[in-house]
């Protein structure tokens, strides 16, 4: 056996390595450790932060192999992510194709395949940037975290969990169990029956709402859809990310919506205004627009590398605008200038 | 277990199965999973780009899927089996049918990105067998090449999925 001098290996200066095999034993360890224990999943956050010497954990504790941890799974109510569940395992998910096409989108160019394949639903929450991409999806779907201590289980709102850039409501103990989103909110989704729209899905637009047929829209009906901007499609941090679901009482006539913008603010940024603009009324083309333009007001980009502000309060309103033209059935009018769109 | 010395030269043993063949070695618990192919097994047709998850040059196959090794613990896969590109060809005599046809349509030139791109286009055709160009594009996203411009290699995968699909297709009569 040859042994190499430390210079060999990229220095990781961790002490400790432990594979759970269990959640009990994965929370033993979180509870002596504390913040010095690090937990991994896909790494795929981790080990860039760790190269970058932002992040030096102790103790690393891999959650990848405790049994059931990874399974994406129905109850009468929800639909659970065991937060080890990777982008790749949601892909293979044909009720997430179908019903939930928002995530089924983030998760396709979620890095590339390598990424997806280890990148887990529970890394990207916990990481708290605001340029997670499955995060608003989670967030606009109204689903919540659930986290795991010796001390017991607690459950929060996704919206609530991050406070800032890698700062969460999690304590130091404990860890992320599930993701949950109520399964009241993925009522069968128009846009999610069109396999071939779905295989290699566009990410700067909406993938089309299929026209309703002879009997019209059905009283009662909803839909959600996610849009990123990026310099390429894949192996890129978002520009701007929004995912949107909404609730329909008719053909046209919102009962609710929910916009969740991913790089618009120190986390993923409610369009609040906009969703008072539009509740209980019919879309119109002028109402679009006016929501279109309330956006800005529930947004606070900054100016960064991969874009400036303007460009980021631009991209928000083209997508909230693309997304609402699409649910209501108008002619997509296409994206518009910052001047327009920020007068 | 743990050896309580300084942090850096902590070691830890672990027993890999790399290309279905045993190494009992003793690493750093903070190890990468690339450096340990490379250093401890010898291993180095798994390269190095870029170490953060970016270029793909460092893609094996874990678990049955293809991940890159720069952002893997080699400690997480204590006791599983690896596939490295040493692995890829069943035995000396004969190449993986993605590896003859990269070769065929001269897709391949300084070959940095090469071990990775094999392994993320088997990864590939493993899941889809009969991939439309836009599907290659997208499932090939992960592996960067700067020299080739990627037509000969997507050539290649078009091919290889081809010749898989016959090969099954003759299995299965
Ligand atoms: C090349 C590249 C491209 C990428 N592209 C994208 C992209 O397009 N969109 C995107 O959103 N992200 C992207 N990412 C970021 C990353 O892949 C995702 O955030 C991924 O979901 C992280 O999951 P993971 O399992 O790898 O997390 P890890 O790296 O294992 O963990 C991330 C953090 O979460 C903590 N953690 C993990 N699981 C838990 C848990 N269950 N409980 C408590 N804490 C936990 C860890 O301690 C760590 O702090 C990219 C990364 C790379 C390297
Ligand atoms: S070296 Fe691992 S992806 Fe570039
Ligand atoms: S052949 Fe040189 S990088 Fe791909």
């Amino acid at each position: 056996m040859t042994s190499h001098s430390v210079e060999t290996y990229v220095a990781n200066p961790v002490e400790d390595f432990i594979r759970a095999e269990s959640i009990e034993q994965a929370l033993e360890v979180r509870a002596k450790f504390g913040s010095e224990c690090y937990p991994l999943v896909g790494g795929t956050d981790l080990l860039v932060l760790m190269r970058a010497g932002r992040w030096s954990p102790r103790v690393i504790l891999d959650l990848s192999r405790i049994p059931g941890f990874a399974d994406i799974r129905q109850t009468d109510s929800e639909l659970v992510f065991g937060a080890g569940a990777t982008a790749a395992d949601c892909l293979a998910n044909e009720f997430i194709r179908t019903n939930f096409p928002a995530m089924y989108k983030s998760c396709a160019w979620l890095g590339g395949p390598q990424i997806q394949n280890a990148g887990s639903l529970g890394g990207n929450m916990a990481t708290a940037s605001p340029a997670g991409d499955t995060v608003p999806c989670v967030i606009a779907l109204e689903g919540t975290v659930v986290l795991k201590s010796k001390r017991g289980e607690r459950t929060v709102s996704a919206e609530e969990f991050a406070i800032r850039p890698r700062k969460t409501v999690m304590e130091e103990d404990e860890l992320i169990a599930e993701i949950r989103v109520p399964l009241a909110n993925l009522a069968s989704d128009p846009r999610g029956f069109q396999p071939d729209a779905m295989k290699v899905p566009k990410l700067h637009t909406v993938v089309p709402r299929p026209p309703f047929g002879s009997g019209g829209a059905p009283d009662s009906w909803m839909t959600n859809d996610f849009l990123k901007a990026g310099p390429r499609l894949a192996q890129v941090i978002s520009i701007v990310s929004m995912a949107g679901f909404v609730e329909m009482s008719g053909p046209r006539t919102v009962k609710r919506l929910r916009l969740a913008f991913g790089c618009a603010g120190p986390k993923t940024m409610m369009g609040k205004s906009a969703s008072a603009v539009v509740e209980g009324k019919e879309l119109t083309e002028e109402l679009i627009e006016e929501a279109v333009r309330a956006v800005q007001q529930d947004i606070t980009p900054l100016s960064d590398v991969r874009g400036t502000a303007e460009y980021k309060r631009m991209l928000c309103s083209n997508y909230a605008r693309l997304f609402l033209q699409d649910v209501g059935g108008f002619k997509l009018t296409g994206t518009r200038k910052a001047s327009e769109t920020l007068a | 277990m743990l050896m309580k010395n300084t942090v850096n030269e902590t070691r830890k043993p672990l027993h890999l199965r790399v290309n279905g063949k045993s190494y009992q070695i003793s690493v750093p618990p903070g190890a990468r999973l690339l450096d340990v192919l490379r250093e401890d097994c010898g291993l180095t047709g798994t390269k190095e780009g870029c170490g953060v998850g970016e270029c793909g040059a460092c893609t094996v196959e874990v678990r049955g899927r293809a991940m890159c090794s720069c952002l893997l613990f080699a400690h997480s896969f204590d006791d599983e089996e690896i596939t490295s590109i040493e692995g890829m060809a069943p035995d000396i005599q004969h190449l993986h049918p993605l590896q003859e046809l990269l070769i065929e349509a001269g897709g391949c030139q300084c070959g940095f990105c090469i071990p990775g791109m094999l392994m993320g286009a088997k990864n590939l055709l493993e899941k889809n067998p009969d991939p439309t160009d836009e599907e290659i594009q997208a499932g090939l996203a992960g592996n960067l090449c700067r020299c080739t411009g990627y037509a000969k290699i997507f050539e290649a995968v078009r091919n290889a999925g081809k010749v898989l699909r016959d090969e099954q297709q003759g299995a299965n009569v």
